[in-house]
């Protein structure tokens, strides 16, 4: 009988010290895994820490970018992670009659947009939103290849690989920038049109530009909430970037009057890059 | 067809093209079909039993092969089996397995009470079909074909609302897809619906009058009138919508509207077909054309490639607008290979042989349907 109360308070000892060791381990466990999360991503679950940001104003068309990003990602002909268009926009006043024009560069790429309906439609989990950093990435193992989020998203950004044979698209260069660096487009980029920071750094100076200049964002109606900030397209947003409503006519036909203003807008697009297939 | 009006985004491409096409055409037949089951079984009409057997064979054969066009179309086929295994709730994709899987056993426990008498007697003639229908027996040995009706009854009106989900989700599907113009339109899922009814009673006539002139046995055109006027009236609401569709995006004036239409103009031939089509099955159907099997043949001909060129404009078109909203591109789609017009001629010969399979096995027509005829 003694025996067995023994054996009994030795196995509760035991059972304690197994108790207090797994109780030390889990929160050690915790804590190193919370500091290791906050290093690498951001501490509040679900908010974007990354953003890009494009100053249109400064790009010069050089295409500097486009050629990094091929390098970078291996990215096969006919398909592109980034490319620039040229804008040529332009109004004519009815009261002067006076025509102003604006030519601009504008970069485009993944918006790893915040509500992704990319992501939305994905059967399978093979496109994802990180809900640590906000990137919305691709598992290429998993992909079927079905063009669901290719035909969901509004960018028209994604592609089928034709050498992986699975979708693929600008990555905002997961691979670098999750290890301190920057995307290799910006790294390039001659006159900094490409900006990257992050958010979550109090005194990354992404927040200066952003909170300095007046920033839009594509296509804002389809409630993708996209997280690359355009700079210096006020004045044109109204146009192509839309106001914030919900109309359809929000992208205009190449010629539009403005009905409240009574401008008449001329607008035009090219790409440099759409003959390769 | 133009090559590409405009700049187009690097990028773009027409990804889903006849495959695709092919898949809700399929799906239509499966729901369009049940129609005559409900007037067999909820209604009474017992004179279209016949029609409704093939019906059955021809929507089962839909069903098996329908699921096959979108699994030809992925990039990665051999992956399709991850579906069940990662369900993305939110996908519309994840809809199609529990719609196509609900109702193929429902169709399938559907068959069994409908066809298991036939079976019986068949097993006992021998040879290789008489072997595989007394397999299919599953041991039943004796039945009574009234308390099986009742089954059957049963089975069928469960299988009309699952059908017409399963045909509708392919609507939702496109609908879900708001970042291309006109599919994202609220009209999309009863255009789908209703083609599905116009092709489903016209594939089951077309199989069942040309199937019966091939073993020479006649069939009365009055029979048929009900099936016949419903395709027509539904044929003519199809032609309603496919204008209110147009019309609609004309008349908002969409930003896509010039692109659009430029896109539907490269599609001109698939819209004249798909108009005049319709418009002769529905004027048709309540003409002298409508009380002649020969007639009803020629419309049911027309039902099918009338809905064939509808689901081609549903797809096809908007597809071709560029998401930079400045220009238009053309299909590639080829003749042999992958996506191509082989493998969509492949499926339908596919069907065919389901369906000459299933009226091996079964028979043709039953010896059991108390009937008119
Ligand atoms: S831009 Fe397109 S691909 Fe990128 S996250 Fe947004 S919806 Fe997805
Ligand atoms: S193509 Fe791949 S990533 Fe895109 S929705 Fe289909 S499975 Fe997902
Ligand atoms: S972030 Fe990387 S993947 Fe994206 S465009 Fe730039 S270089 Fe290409």
């Amino acid at each position: 009988m003694k025996e067995t109360l023994e054996e009994k308070s030795t196995s509760r000892r035991d059972f304690i010290r197994a108790l207090a060791v797994g109780a030390v381990a889990t929160c050690g466990g915790a804590v190193f895994e919370t500091a290791r999360a906050e290093r690498t991503y951001s501490p509040q679950k679900g908010k974007n820490r990354f953003v890009f940001v494009v100053d249109v104003r400064k790009c010069i068309g050089c295409d500097a970018c486009v050629a990094a990003c091929k390098a970078e990602r291996n990215t096969p002909l006919g398909v592109f992670n980034t490319w620039v268009e040229k804008w040529e926009v332009g109004y004519t006043d009815p009261a002067t009659g006076e025509t102003r024009v604006k030519v601009l560069n504008v970069p485009k790429l993944c918006n790893h947009c915040e509500n992704p309906p990319c992501v939305k439609v994905c059967p399978v989990y093979a496109t994802y939103r990180d809900e640590g950093d906000g990137l919305v990435l691709q598992r290429y193992e998993r992909c079927i290849g079905c063009r669901l989020c290719e035909q969901a998203c509004p960018y028209g950004v994604r592609y089928i690989d034709p050498i992986m044979m699975v979708m693929n698209k600008c990555t905002w260069c997961d691979h670098r920038v999750r290890n301190g660096l920057k995307p290799a487009c910006v790294d390039t980029c001659p006159t900094k049109a490409r900006e990257f920071g992050d958010l979550s750094n109090p005194n990354d100076p992404i927040w200066e530009l952003i909170n300095k200049n007046s920033v839009q964002v594509l296509k804002p109606e389809t409630g993708a909430k996209p997280r690359v900030f355009y700079i210096g397209l006020e004045g044109i947003e109204g146009i192509y970037v839309g106001t914030g409503s919900d109309r359809k006519t929000q992208h205009p036909p190449a010629v539009w009057t403005d009905t409240a203003t009574g401008r008449v807008y001329t607008f035009n697009v090219r790409t440099q890059h759409n003959k390769f297939r | 067809m133009v090559e590409s009006l405009g700049v187009a985004l690097p990028n773009h491409k027409v990804e889903w093209t006849v495959l695709i096409v092919t898949y809700p055409f399929f799906s239509g037949i499966v729901a369009g079909s049940t129609v005559i089951s409900l007037l067999v079984y909820l209604l009474g009409y017992k004179n279209l039993a016949h029609l409704e057997r093939v019906g059955h064979f021809v929507a089962l054969s839909c069903l098996l092969v329908a699921p096959l066009a979108p699994f030809f179309d992925l990039t990665m086929p051999a992956r399709g089996f991850l579906v069940p295994f990662y369900p993305n709730l939110s996908s519309p994709i994840f809809l199609f397995f529990v719609f196509w899987t609900l109702l193929f056993i429902v169709m399938l426990l559907k068959s069994y009470f409908l066809l298991r008498r036939d079976f019986i007697g068949r097993a006992k003639e021998g040879g290789f079909f008489g072997s595989l229908a007394g397999f299919l027996t599953f041991g039943a040995r004796d039945v009574n074909p009234e308390e099986d009706d009742k089954k059957v009854r049963f089975w069928a009106l469960i299988s009309f609302p699952l059908a017409f989900a399963f045909t509708g989700y392919v609507g939702f599907l496109l609908s879900a897809m708001q970042a291309v113009p006109m599919w994202g339109s609220h009209i999309l899922i009863p255009v789908f619906l209703v083609s599905a009814v116009v092709s489903g009673i016209g594939a089951s006539l077309f199989f069942y009058l040309v199937g019966n002139s091939f073993q020479e046995i006649s069939v009365r055109a009055e029979d048929l009138r009900l099936p016949v006027v419903i395709m027509a009236v539904f044929a003519g609401l199809d032609l309603l919508l496919l204008f209110l569709e147009i019309i609609l995006e004309w008349y908002w004036n969409t930003a896509h509207w010039p692109l659009l239409a430029s896109a539907m103009g490269a599609n001109l031939l698939s819209y004249l077909i798909a108009i005049l089509a319709l418009l002769f099955v529905f004027l048709g159907g309540f003409t002298g054309l409508g009380r002649s099997t020969g007639g009803i043949t020629l419309l049911s001909i027309a039902s099918l490639l009338g809905i064939y060129a509808m689901r081609w404009i549903t797809v096809i078109p908007p597809q071709m607008v560029d998401k930079g909203g400045r220009a238009v591109v053309s299909p590639h789609i080829k003749l042999i290979g992958r996506e191509g017009f082989s493998e969509v001629i492949a499926l339908f010969l596919l069907g065919l042989f389901f369906i000459l399979l299933f009226a091996s096995v079964a028979g043709w027509r039953s010896t059991h349907h108390k009937e008119v005829t």
